[in-house]
């Protein structure tokens, strides 16, 4: 056997067509992995939607595939909801407090009618003054007289002291027992710290 | 045998330049990318989990100031009420938007029936009250004779709310 060469005297060289025809055959692998790979980028961004369904409202103004662009406006989003949770935190505080300070008032004076009307038989009660001072103090003067003669048993002072200390605390008393014609009178102060409303 | 070499040459940088070509996509449209993308599925997954916590929290708040804001609508015509019970007994109290004023002298009963209306009042802030009775001793033996109240400053305000903060 004889090997001819047919060819021998062909010239050698690269034709561009083939040079492209190769570099499409070796980038077609790497381009099908992209386009997979973008595949899963959408099915994890749905997942993560799915997932997160507060987050995914949000994300529904981005594209499905845009991952930075939906890290950026969900960033933004928080910081604008915790923003809104401060001045929601700082008014319900104002509210509460508010409304707690009508409640010590409501109280206050509720402890007062109950007492009377339990002990209104029993004793006559006088008020001297009553002060009121936002952030500061609630104060009632008043005379407190037992019908009875003798009886030194104060028990609209007792009652109403129990429940003010009771219900809002912080109180404090200056009482005063007096001769007046034959009763005992006992003319006292009841002071509400109301300094932290 | 010089030409035959040179041929061997060309093939050799022909498959190198291919491989490299090969190495460089991979890393290019393959490593780069997929890398890429974890750190940032990573990213998303950990800022979209946090935000559900804070709308959560800002669900909660906004909850509660609406039960609040539920809360002082139930009560807000005791305002008026209280501008109403003063008028009736022919007090003239100044109001400016939800703040009451009022100083003058009322009658045992009026004040008597005032601090039963601040006894059942939800909504309402006593800022200032300063009353006293107009008589020294509280019964006056010899002369009958029914007392009065002398109130100096009263301020009352309504409790109110931020509408827009409110889910209502």
């Amino acid at each position: 056997m004889v090997n001819i060469n047919l060819y021998k005297n062909k010239k050698q060289k690269l034709k561009i067509t083939t040079i492209l025809f190769l570099i499409v055959i070796l980038l077609l692998p790497v381009l099908g992995y992209r386009v997979t790979l973008m595949t899963l980028k959408n099915n994890e961004m749905q997942k993560i939607r799915a997932t997160n369904p507060q987050s995914g409202i949000v994300l529904r103004a981005t594209p499905i595939s845009d991952y930075e662009g939906s890290i950026r406006l969900l960033n933004a989003k928080d910081e604008e909801t915790k923003t809104q949770i401060s001045i929601l935190q700082s008014e319900r505080r104002n509210l509460e407090r508010s409304l707690v300070y009508a409640m010590i008032t409501r109280k206050f004076f509720q402890a007062i009618d109950e007492s009377y009307q339990k002990f209104s038989r029993e004793e006559r009660v006088f008020i001297d003054s009553i002060l009121i001072e936002r952030k500061s103090k609630i104060e009632i003067d008043f005379y407190d007289i037992p019908l009875k003669a003798g009886s030194a048993q104060f028990l609209f002072y007792n009652d109403v002291l129990r429940n003010i200390d009771q219900i809002i605390g912080n109180t404090r008393n200056q009482s005063q027992q007096m001769g007046f014609m034959e009763l005992s009178a006992l003319k006292t102060k009841i002071t509400v710290d109301t300094s932290k409303y | 045998m010089r030409k035959v070499k040179g041929m061997a040459f060309r093939r050799t940088f022909g498959i190198l330049l291919a491989i490299g070509i090969f190495i460089a996509a991979v890393v290019i449209f393959g490593v780069l990318p997929t890398l890429d993308f974890r750190k940032q599925r990573e990213t998303l997954t950990l800022i979209a989990q946090e935000y559900e916590q804070t709308w959560r929290q800002h669900d909660n708040e906004s909850n509660q100031y609406t039960q609040y804001a539920r809360l002082i609508d139930s009560q807000k015509s005791e305002f008026e009420q209280l501008d109403a019970f003063l008028r009736s007994y022919n007090l003239k109290p100044a109001v400016n938007g939800k703040t009451l004023t009022f100083s003058g002298e009322v009658s045992a009963q009026a004040f008597s029936e005032l601090l039963s209306y601040f006894g059942n009042a939800y909504t309402l802030e006593i800022n200032r009250f300063n009353a006293s009775n107009t008589e020294k001793m509280p019964i006056l033996i010899s002369e009958p004779k029914t007392t009065t109240f002398n109130i100096r400053n009263l301020e009352v305000k309504s409790i109110q709310y931020n509408e827009k903060l409110s889910k209502r």
